[in-house]
């Protein structure tokens, strides 16, 4: 049951529900409609009614009245000749009364003495008593019939006259009312009277007959108000329609509807009656001025309406709920399989493809959503296997290029410091490809006194351009065994990767030789990019010939350049990588940063200077995607250079002892006096460090190496103790006052303030520390 | 069986104590006219047992269409009697003599009521004025007399037909009775169609309490604690209006007399407001010797009286001494 409340959950619920939500409304529109004008169908109706029946019975009663009273003015015409003789009056009273069922009582009233032998009263009065009729005297001392109403008003108006009824004397409960028509004599003088009383039984029955609902009720009032047909006997002539207002709450209502109806006026109103709402139909009884009154239930008028809509109301109700019913069932079938659609959908997000879909036997949207639905499923199948295919093949392709990754930096020297024991040549290269494999390549190896050097860079990236540079490093090894000119090398290479070059694929190329003994430098370019020269500590291009890059043209005219390096020069080549590094802002490195960065960095190592511009590089660059393969070859030719190796123990005596073999060393190299202080200052903290901690306590020795190229000194630290790399340790601040700074660190930070550069290394288990300093020569 | 018996007699010598610690003295009381709301003090007095706290069986027989209170007082037919100041001054004129045990009315209830256009006496000049036979209607012609306003007076037995069928110009009514019926019969009449009496010089107080001044030489005790419960019933009707309003409708029902709720409502709402004295704002039960020396004086003016009445000879003295 509580899941035929859910109705947001279900669609046929929803649906249903709106349906339902409309036609009820529709429902309610034309009930309203109808019953509204039904309403006022059964008012307008029941009105016409009221006034129809009223109308009639007034009508009836008006008959019944001026019959009487015409009657009674007809026989007056008898009694006013006067020449009847006294005792004849009392016959004629009882004919009258004898003859007229209608007529109660007939009397005749004569003025006093107007017979003078009967006196001063004189009313023979004639009335039914049971079958037989009685006649008397009317007048005595005791009944002044002179002031009775039906006598001395007519006579003050001056006109025939219907008393107020009141009640019979002879019995209780009979109301009377009596006609009386004035008699004259031929003089017109008021002679007196003739009167027929007139019981108003068939008044009061005809009134309470008057009964067109089962609890509508009817009254007559006189004309003064005074009740005298009412169902409550209580009222009759006790009540005016007046005097029960003032019980009102509101008396005006009443009081305003009795002064209509004594006004003689006729209409309808609502009023309210024991807290229910009444239809108030009037209309007088003309001549007499009493008037009728029909009361009359709205609850009664409007009954069979009210059935009438109430069984309406209750069908409509029922076939709302029928079609609630339909509707949902209806619309439950049809949506069941959207159900089982979902079940699959999920079943086929888990990875069951071949799952069952429901049946459709209509040929609608449904038949069409399965048809559909049945369709993807089967797609689907094959995406997931061709997808499964694509995946494994990828990661195919993957490790295979991982092998390659690895071949390829297999093929170039990767061991540094290539050459230790060389002093007369510093060599540092890096190679960064921006895939898993570049087209960026370098190559050295050193033969007798020369080192064969090259740096080059293949068109494109990934898998093509690395297998040219596979190739252009494998010519160039075995070329440049045979060929020594770089002219005839680059050549050499270029024809024959020209030969078969379908994919007009080229590489620039830088080839050189260095004679290590002299300085010397053969070189030729191929479209590659000017290295950087640092030379006497100045920054600048590397003057050379463009020319073309190899792969390009057979036999192309390369030519050799020659040129003789400086004492301690540095010759920093790169590919086109390093200075086209895009920044995120798609900014390029470019050659001023380049030649910025380079500055004053002859003095550093090999190694150093790579790493300081990489780091440079990488600053610029930012998160932005390595765009082009990074190679940097940096080469220092130290072909004049003076050094010494001290062998110290890890003592204090041995301070002095390094002491003194640095004055030395700076007498032989023309280090300025005043530089000497400093340097000894820096080395004498670094062996104090390695001979108090180095060896924890040990006895070990390690070694000092002082050397001089091109006014650059470098002295080597090395020991085999415990690792210690001072240049990593954070400078401490130096603008605490001395209470609040941390004890120590300063020896190493004097170190670094003094010297250029502070390198450390660390190689088979020893800590290498390299301290340059760049002297100006006097 | 013992148990029954010794019961049987405690209830015998109970209601033996009863019967001889309560003594009621018997009085049969007549109004004026037939029982109404105009009489609530002594229907109340009844109904809440006053009387019978005083020692009083008080029998309240009204006078009938044929006779009048008065008379069934001189005929020995009643103990005491309510009745009108002038109706008794009369009375004690041809001799019957009685004394005042109590006046309840001090103001007087005389209202004429006009059809509506005609809103001053003077305009009733030559004109029409419905007036009872049955007496009460002296002051009125007395008042008509005296400021010579030519007035026809009708006489009629009761009721307010006169007036409704157009008959007359005017109707002389009752503030209490008549006026309400007048008020409202559908003749649109409005307050300044009405004129009181008191308002011109005639406030002659009505209604109060006599009996035979040698009923009160016999039973004097009796009859000042009859005037002093018969106060209490009233000052119970002023406290309790609507109480005393059914309580007369039950005696009317009683009596198969029909009554009319609003028009009994209205009835005691005005007897009561007549028993207060206009300037002294107090309603005393007694009859003030000034206003009694005015009445005493228009009588004679007017010849209903051959001679003077002494305060004192008219007034019990119990009831003068309050």
């Amino acid at each position: 049951m509580k899941k035929f409340f859910k109705i947001r959950e279900s669609f046929a619920a929803r649906t249903s529900m709106y349906i339902i939500i409309v036609v009820g409304i529709v429902f309610i529109a034309t009930l309203s409609v109808s019953f509204y004008f039904s309403y006022k169908t059964v008012e307008s109706s029941a009105m016409k009614n009221a006034e129809v029946t009223m109308a009639k019975t007034t009508l009836e009663m008006e008959r019944l009245l001026s019959g009487i009273s015409k009657m009674v003015d007809n026989i007056k015409l008898v009694v006013e000749d006067g020449n009847l003789p006294a005792d004849t009056v009392y016959l004629l009273v009882r004919q009258i009364v004898a003859n007229n069922t209608d007529i109660a009582g007939c009397a005749v009233a004569f003025e006093p003495y107007y017979f003078k032998d009967k006196g001063y009263y004189f009313s023979p009065f004639a009335y039914r008593q049971g079958d037989s009729v009685v006649v008397k005297q009317l007048g005595n001392p005791d009944y002044d019939y002179f002031t009775m109403e039906w006598y001395q008003i007519p006579k003050l108006l001056d006109k025939n006259f219907w008393t107020e009824p009141y009640y019979d004397e002879g019995g209780g409960e009979s109301i009377v009312s009596t006609y009386s028509t004035i008699l004259r004599n031929k003089n017109g003088e008021f002679i007196g009277v003739l009167t027929a009383d007139i019981s108003l039984d068939w008044l009061s029955t005809t009134v309470q007959n008057l009964k067109p609902y089962p609890n509508s009720y009817s009254f007559a009032i006189g004309c003064g108000g005074t009740f005298i047909v009412h169902p409550d006997k209580d009222k009759i002539l006790n009540e005016s329609i007046f005097s029960i207002a003032l019980e009102d709450e509101d008396p005006t209502v009443m009081q305003s509807l009795g002064q209509k109806m004594v006004d003689g006026e006729s209409g309808e109103a609502k009023i309210v009656r024991d807290d229910k709402l009444c239809y108030f139909f009037y209309a007088p009884i003309e001549q007499i001025g009493w008037s009728l009154a029909m009361v009359c239930p709205k609850d009664d008028i409007f009954a069979d309406l009210s059935k009438m809509s109430q069984v309406v109301f209750n069908v409509a109700l029922f076939g709302l709920l029928l079609i609630l019913v339909f509707c949902r069932l209806t619309m439950q079938k049809v949506a069941s399989p959207l159900k089982s659609f979902a079940a699959s959908a999920k079943k086929v997000a888990h990875g069951d493809f071949n799952v069952a879909l429901p049946e459709i036997s209509s040929k609608d949207e449904m038949k069409e959503l399965r048809d559909s639905f049945g369709y993807m499923q089967k797609e689907l199948v094959h995406y997931m296997a061709s997808l499964e295919s694509t995946a494994s093949a990828k990661e195919k392709i993957e490790s295979e290029l991982r092998i390659a990754h690895n071949i390829q930096q297999g093929m170039i020297p990767k061991t540094f410091p290539a050459f230790p024991t060389r002093t007369d040549l510093d060599i540092y290269a890096s190679l960064d490809p921006a895939k898993e494999v570049g087209g960026d390549l370098y190559d050295f190896y050193i033969e007798g006194d020369l080192l064969y050097f090259i740096i080059g860079d293949v068109s494109g990236k990934g898998v093509p351009a690395s297998l040219l540079m596979a190739v252009t490093r494998s010519l160039f090894r075995s070329n440049s065994a045979y060929l020594k000119k770089p002219a005839d090398i680059v050549s050499s290479i270029s024809n024959a990767i020209t030969e078969g070059n379908d994919s007009n694929l080229f590489v620039t190329l830088f080839l050189g030789i260095l004679n290590l003994k002299t300085g010397e430098l053969r070189y030729c370019n191929a479209g590659h990019n000017h290295p950087v020269l640092l030379s006497d500590d100045t920054v600048s291009f590397f003057p050379m010939k463009p020319n073309i890059p190899i792969g390009l043209f057979h036999d192309f005219p390369y030519e050799d350049e020659v040129t003789q390096l400086a004492n301690g020069a540095v010759l920093f080549c790169y590919t086109d990588g390093l200075t086209e590094a895009e920044s995120e802002t798609k900014e390029l490195y470019g050659d001023d940063r380049l030649l910025a960065i380079m500055q004053g960095k002859q003095r550093y190592s090999s190694k150093r200077q790579v790493q300081v511009v990489l780091a440079d590089v990488a600053k610029h660059v930012g998160k932005a995607d390595q765009s082009d393969d990074l190679t940097i070859l940096t080469i220092t030719s130290k072909f004049s250079n003076y050094s010494e190796v001290l062998t110290l123990k890890n003592e204090m005596s041995e301070v002095e002892t390094l002491k003194l073999a640095m004055d030395s060393f700076f007498e032989k190299v023309n280090v300025p006096p005043e530089m000497a202080m400093p340097l000894q200052l820096s080395m004498e903290e670094v062996i104090v460090n390695v001979i108090m901690y180095a060896y924890a306590g040990k006895p070990g020795t390690f070694e000092v190496e002082l050397s001089e190229c091109a006014s650059v000194l470098t002295f080597v630290i090395t020991d085999s103790g415990i690792p210690f790399n001072p240049a990593e340790k954070e400078d401490p601040d130096i603008t605490l006052a001395a209470e609040d700074r941390q004890i120590g660190g300063l020896g190493v930070f004097l170190v670094k303030q003094l010297m250029d550069d502070v390198e450390y290394n660390r190689r088979n288990n020893q800590n290498i520390l390299t301290l340059r300093k760049a002297i100006n020569k006097k | 069986m013992k148990r029954l018996l010794t019961n049987l007699l405690f209830v015998l010598a109970l209601s033996c104590a009863t019967l001889s610690a309560q003594e009621l003295h018997k009085i049969i009381f007549t109004p004026q006219w037939q029982t109404q709301a105009q009489f609530a003090g002594y229907y109340v007095a009844i109904e809440k047992g006053f009387y019978k706290e005083s020692g009083l069986d008080v029998e309240i027989v009204s006078p009938g269409m044929s006779t009048t209170s008065i008379s069934r007082l001189k005929h020995g037919e009643a103990d005491v009697i309510s009745t009108q100041l002038l109706q008794a001054m009369v009375a004690k004129d041809e001799g019957i003599d009685l004394v005042n045990i109590l006046q309840s009315s001090q103001t007087n209830g005389l209202v004429v009521v006009t059809q509506p256009g005609i809103t001053s006496l003077a305009e009733l000049s030559g004109k029409r004025v419905a007036a009872w036979t049955s007496g009460f209607s002296e002051l009125a012609r007395c008042m008509a007399r005296d400021n010579e306003h030519n007035i026809q007076w009708i006489n009629i037995p009761s009721g307010v037909n006169y007036f409704v069928s157009g008959a007359v110009d005017g109707i002389l009514t009752m503030y209490y009775n008549e006026y309400f019926q007048v008020m409202n019969c559908g003749r649109r009449v409005t307050l300044d169609n009405t004129f009181h009496l008191a308002d011109y010089g005639y406030n002659i107080p009505e209604d109060g309490l006599y009996c035979l001044k040698s009923t009160y030489r016999k039973r004097s005790k009796d009859m000042n604690l009859f005037a002093e419960a018969s106060r209490r019933g009233w000052e119970y009707a002023r406290a309790h209006p609507e109480e005393s309003v059914e309580i007369v409708r039950k005696w009317m029902k009683k009596d198969n007399i029909a009554s009319s709720l609003s028009h009994q409502r209205w009835m005691l709402e005005k007897i009561m407001e007549l028993q207060v004295n206009k300037e002294t704002c107090t309603a005393s039960y007694t009859l003030d010797p000034a206003i009694y020396k005015f009445a005493n004086d228009i009588l004679r003016k007017n010849g209903f009286i051959r001679k003077d009445i002494p305060y004192d000879e008219f007034v019990a003295p119990k009831a003068e001494s309050k």
